[in-house]
């Protein structure tokens, strides 16, 4: 559904101050995925997003949104906007209306829709977020609690009922609490609403046990992608650029290099103790 | 944004870059004073070469130094067209129409120009050459004198330097804010100018949120780090008056002198 | 061992219009050791932030007493030496740089200090070698990494030679390099330099390395001990907001299967070797 060809972008191109921050990118994103993009701070993983609901023009190459390129000048920036959300980090930093309705309603109000839909787009974007409409929709959002800030703030996203979410960092900041429920409503969103979803985020544990396919980046360039089992297959690649394996991948790849028959491709508690403890019960220590 | 280069300290080691900072506004404010002193061209000439020769003593880069002189360079321009055309006198050089270029208009509009130009290198010459901290100093010092008429120089002082400071967080934050906005189907590019104003909204809210949020978290991070105002504060860089501070001063003084009495 | 930080049956209630809004503390009595490394742990609004600025005298107790290092918080002479002896690093990098270069803004406590500016130099350039930025001196500190920035405050406090650092949420809003960047510099001012330590964080795994966790939930302290009791105990971290680690939570599937893994087991290393 989402299609990035050859894409490349400069950032202030022909000036001392020129980078390359993205060099010939490639990626398909089907209808339905739950993606994860990762990568260092500065790998070029939040310039990528923003090229997919057009905030920013590639230098070269392109953009498709099934099929068409976002740049063809025959779609409304608004409506491709409205259908692949961009949620960034620290999202709370853009509510300013006086009421959470008001604020939720801000992006599909943009959209022309008329009284009587906007409602009840603002009650489906809190419920999908878990925040009742009655007793939240005339209370001023700065008198909210952090992460039911972060929720208001991903309701009025939603509430412009789009089809792909690209969440920046999502749980950045939240308490322990706050980051299991987000990341709940956020699987329930792809589970249940379908909705196709694109993670950037430094957290190795909650990307491989939530996503199904994986992006990695490093210094504007692609260059891992697969399901998140064969992404940490390979550890060497990974720790070169910089980044961590998810501990449980961890933990699994050195009892395997230390000469034990297991599995290394799983990244639940559950999952990994099941396989360690059948190791250890089943005989597999035997065999090596 | 990228015009912001207009007064951009850029780090360096040079005579230049090593002046007291109170000297060099007093410098400053001799040379100003010099240009509006000067009476001819060759006054000009005479300055300008002794501003080439402070130039290479400040070891800036010539293309760095040129493009802080950009933001500026209409305004200049703008003075040169409006004396070529509306000052009159003497002989006519060219007919456009109604409008006639003159010869007092040229002499008067080079000459006015010139002066621009040569005030604003001068200026940009220190500014470059004076970290926004030591410029912070340097004032605080000059007023320090004042302080009895109530005028609050470490106040001031620590003002300019906080907003130096945020200023390129404010600017990376309003980019991010207009952009998630944006995200939301916000338009701040097209309509009228009431339109526009009333499209910031969104993006002035969250801003004032923000920096007001800020300034609390700063203020108790000061107070933390024991900052209770100017009172028995030291500074790790105290600003002594040496040998070269005095030949700067001086020569700053006798460029004046010479253009005052040699009538140039 | 003698103690740092006291806290005597302390309350703290935050008022608005006069009357008590939210009573933050309830309570509360905790003594720290010189030396220790204590990670403060709850969910959002358990009380965290406001004990920890009760530490540095940044707020008094509505009752109960503070007491730094045999000072009273309370009493107004003692406050800027309180200041100086307990230094505080807070979660947002950028919003507690106050200088536009990074030698000017480690200097800008000892400035308040009024300590000599010769003095000043010399404790500059020790404090960011101690935090490994000496090669970032005269950077301005807006292009620095948010790892470096907050290396940069801890280095702005250690100048001025505190006894211990208070750090809320240092790492909440770094990537993992300077989640680990920030980690390491507090860990080595803790065990070479004897710097006490009191380490406020919502990441569980960074308290793993503490000497003691203590627990709060509500304005209470729930939990009070080392951090293998903390994730091995009976009470439901779950319940107070908070989790277990990773790794704990799958040695404890482990050990309920009836695998040996002892309680101590914390990091990866050692499970690997005992599974080895």
């Amino acid at each position: 559904m989402l299609e990035v060809k050859n894409l490349s972008h400069v950032y202030m191109p022909g000036t001392p101050f020129q980078v390359e921050a993205l060099k010939e990118i490639s990626l398909k994103i089907e209808k339905g995925e739950f993606v994860g993009i990762i990568g260092e701070t500065g790998s070029g993983k939040s310039t990528l997003v923003q090229h997919l609901n057009g905030l920013l023009r590639p230098t070269s190459g392109d953009v498709l949104l099934d099929g068409c390129s976002i740049w063809s000048g025959k779609v409304n920036m608004r409506a491709i906007r409205s259908r692949v959300a961009l949620l960034f980090q620290y999202p709370e930093h853009q509510l300013f209306e006086e009421t959470v309705y008001k604020d939720v309603a801000f992006g599909p109000r943009n959209l022309g829709l008329d009284e009587k839909e906007l409602q009840k787009r603002v009650r489906y974007g809190l419920e999908q977020m878990e925040l009742d409409y009655e007793s939240y929709k005339d209370r001023s959002p700065f008198s909210l609690s952090g992460g039911e800030k972060r929720r208001v703030a991903m309701a009025g996203i939603l509430a412009m009922k789009p089809e792909v979410i690209i969440l920046d960092e999502p749980t950045a900041g939240l308490d322990p609490a706050g980051r299991r429920q987000l990341l709940a409503l956020i699987e329930k969103l792809h589970s249940e609403e379908k909705l196709t979803v694109i993670m950037v985020t430094h957290n190795m544990d909650e990307v491989s046990r939530l996503a199904n396919r994986l992006f990695v980046f490093s210094a504007g360039r692609l260059v891992l992608q697969g399901e998140p089992a064969v992404v940490f297959n390979s550890p060497q690649k990974i720790k070169e650029i910089g980044l961590e394996l998810p501990v449980l991948s961890e933990l699994l790849l050195k009892l395997k290099d230390s000469g034990k028959n297991i599995r290394t491709d799983l990244f639940t508690v559950e999952e990994v103790g099941k396989e360690i403890l059948e190791y250890f019960r089943g005989g597999r220590s035997c065999k090596v | 944004m990228q015009s912001i280069t207009l007064g951009h300290y850029l780090p360096g080691d040079s005579f230049l870059h090593n002046l007291d900072p109170r000297i060099k506004l007093l410098c400053l404010l001799v040379l100003i004073v010099t240009l509006f002193l000067v009476r001819t061209f060759w006054g000009f000439m005479f300055f300008g070469v002794f501003i080439i020769l402070i130039f290479s003593a400040s070891k800036l880069p010539w293309r760095y130094f040129l493009r802080g002189l950009r933001p500026v360079f209409f305004i200049i321009f703008f003075t040169l067209i409006l004396h070529f055309l509306f000052t009159d006198g003497g002989r006519v050089y060219l007919r456009l129409g109604p409008l006639t270029v003159e010869e007092a208009g040229v002499f008067m509009g080079t000459f006015m120009t010139l002066r621009l130009v040569l005030l604003v290198i001068t200026t940009l010459l220190i500014t470059l050459t004076t970290s926004p901290i030591s410029f912070a100093d340097g004032i605080e010092y000059i007023l320090r004198p004042f302080r009895r008429l109530g005028i609050p120089g470490h106040e001031i002082a620590m003002m300019m330097t906080i907003a130096l400071r945020f200023i390129p967080t404010l600017m990376e934050e309003s980019d991010k804010i207009r952009k998630a906005q944006m995200a939301r189907g916000a338009d701040f590019e097209t309509g009228n100018i009431f339109r526009r104003a009333r499209n910031l909204v969104p993006l002035l809210v969250p801003l004032f949120v923000s920096a007001f949020r800020r300034a609390d978290e700063l203020a108790i991070a000061m107070e933390a780090r024991c900052y209770r105002g100017g009172e028995n504060r030291t500074k790790m860089r105290e600003l002594h008056t040496r040998p070269r501070d005095y030949l700067g001063l001086s020569v700053s003084l006798g460029m004046m002198l010479a253009i005052l009495f040699s009538g140039v | 061992m003698s103690n740092i930080l006291e806290l005597k049956n302390v309350s703290f209630d935050y008022f608005l219009n006069g009357e008590t809004a939210l009573r933050a503390l309830d309570d509360i009595s905790l003594t720290i050791k010189k030396g220790e490394y204590i990670a403060l742990i709850g969910s959002n609004g358990s009380g965290k932030s406001t004990l920890a600025r009760l530490l540095n005298a940044i707020l008094v107790p509505t009752s109960g007493e503070v007491w730094v290092d045999g000072l009273l918080t309370s009493r107004e002479e003692h406050r800027w030496e309180i200041r100086r002896r307990v230094g505080m690093v807070f979660q947002n990098p950028d919003n507690q740089i106050v200088a536009t270069t990074v030698e000017e803004d480690v200097a800008f406590g000892l400035e308040n200090l009024g300590i000599d500016s010769s003095q000043i130099s010399r404790r500059v350039t020790e404090a960011l070698e101690r935090v490994g930025l000496s090669s970032f001196r005269h950077h301005a500190p807006h292009l620095l990494s948010g790892g470096q920035k907050q290396r940069l405050a801890i280095a702005g406090i250690i100048a001025m030679r505190p006894r211990c650092l208070v750090l809320d949420e240092p790492t909440a809003m770094l990537d993992p390099r300077g989640r680990r960047e920030v980690l390491d510099t507090i860990q080595r001012m803790n065990r070479q330099e004897g710097v006490t330590v009191v380490h406020i964080t919502h990441f569980m795994e960074e308290t793993l390395e503490a000497d003691r966790i203590v627990t709060m939930d509500r304005g209470k302290i729930v939990q009070n001990g080392k951090p293998e009791e903390i994730f091995n105990g009976e009470t439901d971290l779950y319940q107070l907001g908070l989790e277990i680690p990773v790794l704990l939570r799958l040695n404890r599937i482990l050990r309920s299967e009836g695998l040996d893994i002892p309680a101590n087991i914390l990091n990866l290393n050692d499970l690997v070797n005992i599974l080895c």
